[in-house]
């Protein structure tokens, strides 16, 4: 249970990330929200504490489930943004 | 993120590039069933409908295993090797070391495997052929098989998959040298860019999320590759003359002077018990070692304990059944090179957390599945239009990306079939055989690539979902049985196989809907 809540809270500042950031959103077409650097930063480095807190607490298994599982999480979540980012170009150029 | 010269990073390219489509279609056949078989035991128990959940050695062994070394020659009292078989059978193996004619060291002995319900069969043989496929685990078997040595003779096979991750941990090296902007691409999969720049980002995305554990399966699946090929051979050389007998039982075995009195052995049920009590799980594996002497030991492995990785050794005195000692994997006082080999097995196998860690392994499996596939894309698509054809091989990565889980999917419906007839051991592979010549048959009069890729897939999404219906009605147990038994896993599998192959069948009708803009060409970088 501690390996998935890990990979819950890493991935869900990897979608934060993923949303805000900028080089993405430039390939996109989608202007605005870009999250600062210092943000992205402290989000990156937030997304790593799950992993350091299983390694303080001696839960190798539980870290080497982060450390996969949220790789895994962060490759879909990129896969998923990029089909919505898709869908809204696709529904943009239908009303323009 | 590493900042090369324009020379270097060329260099790297090509390195990138050319270890990728030298080996890249075997490499992704390794890891393609390796992704796979990492839910072999769990493919194992969905094919033979097994519904045993209880262990073998949660059972009482001691008489069985008495009984038998009793009939048994006492030359073969050497080593016994006691592990499950089918439904939680125990299968018991006494035997006696020798050297073969081409130098490899074999066990030879009898085999013994005892049923659940008190059937047993004997057969004499070498270890190889013990540990060979039986009808009911022929289809977990093939997988594995495939996946360590591609069905290639020993040793030359393990040598092949060794140079295969050896491959892999080039590409990723490289790949990781030649990426720029590694962290600030992690993100990104331009939506309006050409076909070569959407497979450049689909490939360095999944590369970048997958890296740290491509060093890592790589590195482990080399290690077992050449661990008894290249690495036993060459110490035992080094220190022991070439004898290999010897460097196992210094590096392995457990020292002490030896006692050959006869001496009954020590009650192995109470062996089990207290194994099971230290180490919170039933062994996995037992061996011991002279059966039938006052020097016996009896040597316990287990899977690791909750929360950790490294697997479990304990060692027994056999004559009396006392615990000795915790034993480290290699050597015999713990070391930093023991705890290291002992984890190369969890690292490997993603085994050391049940099927949480087995899943995770699965997925990772699946992304550098994803990651080889798009590399020898993006290899391809970036010399489309050029002098030379391509298209031969272009081909050839839709009849191994598509055709290999394909022709798996037929082994596995004919396993269905065959088993209860007895005749899965010789269908599996045939079956898979069969597949892979009409594979590659229709890839040669296919008018193009895409329609491979496509009937492909359909044929793989209609087999997979046809695969729970056809292990009902070969007589697998039902849903309910299976839950009411315990056995959770073979609706969890056949729930997998309905999903996936929905997936499939879903893909090519996005595939058929989809506008799909021609994309020019240019280059990548």
């Amino acid at each position: 249970m501690l390996g998935l809540a890990t990979i819950a809270v890493s991935a869900l500042l990897l979608a934060i990330l993923c949303r805000g950031d900028p080089k993405r959103r430039r390939s996109a077409r989608l202007v605005d929200q870009n999250t600062s650097r210092t943000a992205r930063w402290t989000l990156g480095l937030t997304a790593c504490l799950p992993g350091v807190a299983c390694l303080l607490l001696h839960e190798t298994a539980a870290f080497l489930i982060w450390m996969g599982g949220t790789g895994i999480a962060g490759w879909l979540i990129v896969m998923a943004s990029h089909g919505l980012d898709r869908h809204a170009n696709a529904r943009r150029l239908r009303k323009q | 993120m590493i900042h090369l010269s324009k020379n270097e990073t060329k260099l790297m390219v090509a390195v990138h590039g050319w270890s990728g489509i030298g080996l890249g279609l075997l490499l992704y056949a390794v890891i393609f069933t390796g992704m796979v078989a990492v839910f072999a035991s769990e493919i194992g128990v969905w094919s033979a409908g097994h519904l045993g959940t209880r262990s073998a050695f949660e059972q009482p062994i001691d008489r069985i295993v008495r009984d038998l070394g009793a009939r048994t020659p006492k030359i073969y009292r050497e080593g016994t090797d006691l592990f499950e078989v089918g439904d939680h059978g125990l299968g018991v193996f006494f035997h006696h070391h020798e050297t073969a004619a081409n130098g490899e060291l074999i066990s030879r002995g009898i085999f013994y495997s005892v049923e659940r319900d008190g059937r047993i069969q004997a057969r004499a043989g070498t270890n190889e052929e013990v540990f060979g496929p039986r009808n009911d685990d022929a289809l977990s078997h093939f997988l594995v098989d495939t996946h360590v040595r591609l069905h290639i003779p020993n040793p030359w096979g393990l040598l092949v998959t060794g140079i295969l991750g050896l491959a892999m941990l080039v590409a990723a090296i490289s790949g990781l040298l030649i990426h720029r902007h590694l962290l600030k691409d992690i993100f990104t999969l331009r939506t309006k860019s050409s076909a070569v720049l959407a497979e450049r980002d689909r490939h360095s995305v999944a590369g970048t999320w997958s890296l740290p554990f491509a060093f890592v399966l790589a590195f482990t699946g080399s290690f077992f590759s050449f661990y008894g090929t290249i690495g036993v051979p060459i110490v035992a050389m080094a220190a022991f003359g070439g004898d290999v007998q010897a460097f196992s039982e210094k590096v392995f075995g457990n020292p002490g002077a030896p006692d050959p009195r006869p001496a009954a052995i020590g009650n192995l049920d109470r062996i089990a018990s207290d194994a099971v009590r230290r180490a919170g799980s039933p062994p996995t594996y037992v061996a011991i070692e002279h059966f039938g002497r006052a020097d016996a030991e009896v040597t316990t492995y287990h899977n690791a304990r909750t929360g950790g990785i490294e697997p479990m050794t304990l060692l027994y005195r056999g004559a009396d059944a006392s615990f000795e000692r915790a034993k480290p994997q290699v050597g015999t006082r713990p070391s930093a090179g023991g705890s290291l080999a002992a984890m190369m097995s969890p690292l490997h196998f993603g085994n050391f957390a049940g099927v949480l860690s087995k899943s995770v392994w699965f997925s990772l499996g699946f992304a550098m599945c994803y990651v080889t596939l798009t590399g020898l894309r993006l290899w391809l698509v970036r010399r489309r239009g050029g002098a030379r054809s391509l298209d031969w091989l272009d081909r050839s990565v839709s009849v191994v990306g598509f055709g290999l889980p394909f022709a798996l999917v037929v082994s596995a419906a004919a396993f269905l079939v065959s088993m209860p007839l007895g005749r899965a051991i010789w269908w599996t592979p045939v079956a898979f055989t069969g597949a892979a010549a009409t594979v590659l048959i229709g890839a040669v009069i296919a008018p193009s690539r895409i329609i491979i890729d496509r009937a492909l897939l359909l044929g793989t999404g209609v087999l997979m979902m046809g695969l729970v219906p056809l292990r009902l009605a070969t007589g697998g147990p039902g849903w309910a049985a299976a839950i009411e038994a315990g056995q959770p896993i073979i609706v969890a599998l056949d729930f997998a196989f309905v999903c996936a192959g929905t997936a499939c069948i879903w893909r090519i009708i996005g595939q058929a809907w989809a506008v799909r803009p021609v994309g020019t060409l240019q280059a990548a970088e």
